[in-house]
């Protein structure tokens, strides 16, 4: 290969990195309910550590696929993309506490047991959009739907029963195995400092 | 013809003497060249860090047992620092720590990009900016790959976003501190002590990173060496001091310093590979040339020859760099006129000049004569060698005498039946020696060139003679040589860009619009036309535009990312 050669492939390299850096995903890896021990879940427990559950992917449903997530310190946020929805149709955050002012409190659904559930739809026409809490204590997961237009309402449901909860504790347990290390916040022994 | 009168009557038989000058020597294989691309004991002292720390990283995502013996390793030592915790002392860290907040970086990476901007110092500016581009792409990929948690078992008092290792923010300070020391200071003292204080502030840094318990020790020391090691090679291998020099005084960028080890390499190389003695090198001439560094060097007496000039281009890669850029924009310029293909290597480019002035000097042209080239650094840079012009001066200071103005004619004339193109006639590149024109500055000489350039070529000259004379008195000269209709030929060909822009500027101070006056005096002709499209020049034209556009959107997409 010529000099040449090799650096137009780098520049390409790096152009599809610099690329691949404007999709703000912080985690490649889906946090599916059924891995606790995914380092994802201990990030997402430390960006809200007062927080007792932590949002979960239990099976996404056809035409859904996860899309990334942006971790920090008091906000956490993942994305679900859909084929009819569109890109990023379903935000859902982590955070210590949400305004629910102007939504309506729901029964909770059986995978949401000890949440309290708020909803807020917002339009109907010419796209859907709408918000979802589930406050608990010490946080709050809330979801964004923002779906294209003409897409079905009903697609909110699909993501719903996509997105589950996992007990804090859990994580806090698979961290603790190995001695000497402790996730610190709810649930947990206290911490130094 | 001997247009010269000097040593043309003499056929060229190298210096001094005919065939290998006896004073020269092969360089033996194994031996250094001149002046060595060194990356420098420092540089190589930080990539080896940086390898060490990449084998730590593979050996803990292979192996989840030397994963955990780290991040027990980190947890025991973070609760120690976390145990310093006081009231006062948290305050103070908080402080410190917002030198690794997005402002502070973004400030400080500005200010730098304005400061080098206002110096016009392109260079250091994209290294500058491909250090940070690169250091956050590889810092942003690594904490992916490694899905490192932030620390366990302390609680965390300051801000943070994603994975801990490499820390983005400790890297991205440390890149740009070492990158603002290496584009804005002055190498010696003052840069030898900004390096100390940036060690000083990155380990004050890496400290309030973990007692604040938003960094792991492992993950702040890696990326305060990442950031170092990836600014440091990257100005030390693309801006290297020797050959681009920090400096505020006043200059163009294509100059290089040849003093310090440049100046003791180029004596080296001249000796061993000319032959010549050499008392001193001085760079001249720099105001009127922006492609090569051209010097002025003595040479000691021999036993046959007394002490005595030569004159010597120094061309490095950002020559050849700025070579294809300058014919990038000529093609776009003018078009299928212009159609050149560019250098690719400064080897190249120094052995094109070298075969350009033999050429010029075996035609009996009055060009300097050839010496040789000299390596200085292999594929990097390179000298050529050629007879000084003592006791001359540029033709717009020099009487210009009717020998003058018929030598100049001559010289395009004997241009043209051999086939040549000189394509930069203008003053400074015409000397008058003891009443004698010469020619120097060879290297944009074209074989077998376009007509027009041909015809260009003329009515640069007929317009240089004309600054130091007058329009119809150059004219009548030129009928001598010209028939009435070339001379048409030449003035409907030449007009704007086509004059270079000394050439310009110094009929704009006489307050003479010299093309007017020889249109006047030659026979009535349409202008030929410069701007000729083919789809080259169209492909050219878009691809800059459309590579312009992305770049643009590129930088704005990422904002975030780089600041």
């Amino acid at each position: 290969m010529t000099r040449t050669a090799a650096a137009r492939l780098l520049a390409a390299w790096l152009a599809a990195s610099i690329l691949g850096a404007c999709s703000s995903a912080e985690s490649r890896s889906t946090p599916f309910c059924t891995n606790p021990d995914d380092s994802v879940f201990v990030l997402l427990a430390q960006s809200v550590p007062s927080a007792t559950q932590l949002p979960c992917v239990s099976e996404l449903p056809a035409g859904w696929r996860y899309s990334g997530s942006e971790i920090a310190s008091d906000l956490s946020l993942f994305w679900l993309d859909s084929d009819r929805g569109g890109i990023h149709a379903v935000e859902i955050a982590l955070r210590p506490s949400c305004d629910t002012a102007g939504a309506v409190e729901q029964r909770p659904a059986p995978d949401e047991a000890g949440t309290t559930v708020y909803v807020r739809p917002d339009t109907l026409r010419p796209a859907f959009t709408g918000k979802r809490f589930l406050v608990f204590p010490g946080g709050c997961i809330s979801f964004s739907f923002r779906f294209s237009a003409g897409a079905s309402s009903t697609l909110a449901i699909e993501a719903i029963e996509a997105v589950s909860q996992l007990p804090r504790a859990t994580v806090v347990e698979e961290v603790g195995e190995d001695p000497g290390l402790i996730l610190c916040g709810a649930g947990a022994p206290p911490c130094a400092g | 013809m001997d247009p010269t009168g000097s040593t043309q009557d003499q056929p060229y038989a190298g210096h001094p003497a005919l065939g290998r000058p006896a004073s020269s020597r092969r360089r033996p294989s194994g031996e250094p060249p001149p002046l060595p691309h060194q990356l420098g004991r420092t540089g190589k002292f930080w990539l080896i860090m940086v390898l060490y720390f990449c084998a730590t990283a593979i050996g803990v995502l292979l192996f989840p047992t030397m994963a955990r013996y780290f991040e027990r390793f980190d947890a025991l030592r973070q609760r120690w620092i976390v145990s310093l915790r006081t009231g006062w002392l948290t305050d103070v860290m908080l402080v410190v720590n917002w030198l690794t907040s997005h402002w502070t970086i973004r400030i400080l990476r500005w200010s730098t990009l304005i400061v080098l901007i206002a110096f016009r110092r392109w260079r250091h500016m994209f290294v500058f900016l491909g250090a940070i581009v690169v250091l956050e792409i590889l810092a942003y990929q690594m904490a992916l790959l490694s899905e490192r948690p932030r620390p366990l078992g302390v609680t965390i008092l300051a801000p943070w976003t994603g994975f801990s290792l490499p820390s983005r923010p400790v890297a991205g300070l440390a890149v740009t501190l070492i990158g603002m020391a290496y584009a804005l200071i002055v190498p010696g003292r003052h840069r030898y002590r900004a390096k100390w204080a940036i060690g000083v502030i990155l380990a004050v840094v890496w400290f309030a990173r973990m007692y604040l318990g938003v960094d792991q020790p492992t993950s702040a020391g890696f990326a305060a060496i990442l950031g170092v090691a990836i600014g440091l090679t990257a100005f030390r291998w693309f801006t290297p001091n020797d050959i681009f020099p920090v400096s505020y005084k006043r200059g163009k960028a294509a100059h290089l310093d040849v003093g310090g080890r440049r100046g003791e390499a180029i004596v080296s190389a001249v000796k061993d590979q000319l032959g010549l003695d050499l008392l001193a090198v001085k760079p001249v001439g720099l105001e009127a040339s922006g492609g090569s560094t051209p010097l002025r060097i003595t040479v000691a007496a021999t036993d046959g020859e007394p002490e005595h000039y030569v004159f010597a281009k120094l061309y490095a890669k950002s020559h050849v760099r700025a070579d294809r850029w300058y014919k990038l924009g000529r093609t776009i310029l003018y078009g299928a006129l212009e159609d050149e293909t560019p250098f690719k290597t400064v080897r190249r480019f120094v052995e094109y000049e070298d075969y350009t002035l033999r050429l010029m000097y075996d035609e009996g042209l009055p060009a300097p004569k050839p010496y040789g080239v000299v390596e200085i650094t292999p594929e990097r840079e390179y000298m050529i060698v050629m007879e000084f012009f003592e006791d001359s001066l540029e033709i717009g200071d020099a009487e210009v005498t009717d020998h003058v103005v018929d030598q100049g004619l001559e010289l395009v004339r004997r241009m043209w039946d051999i086939g040549l193109a000189h394509r930069d006639i203008k003053p400074a590149n015409l000397m008058v020696q003891r009443g004698e024109l010469r020619l120097i500055d060879v290297f944009f000489v074209q074989v077998r060139p376009s007509p027009w350039r041909q015809a260009v070529d003329l009515a640069n000259m007929m317009m240089v003679l004309a600054l130091r004379t007058d329009a119809p008195q150059v004219y009548q000269h030129a009928l001598r040589l010209f028939s009435p209709d070339e001379i048409a030929e030449a003035f409907a060909a030449t007009r704007g860009v086509a004059s270079p822009t000394q050439l310009r500027t110094m009929m704009k101070q006489q307050g003479r619009d010299l093309l007017a006056e020889f249109r006047a005096l030659a026979p009535a002709r349409a202008p030929v036309r410069i701007q000729r499209w083919s789809l080259r020049r169209i492909a050219l034209t878009l691809g800059v535009a459309l590579a312009a556009f992305f770049s643009l959107a590129m930088v704005a997409g990422n904002w975030a990312v780089f600041t």
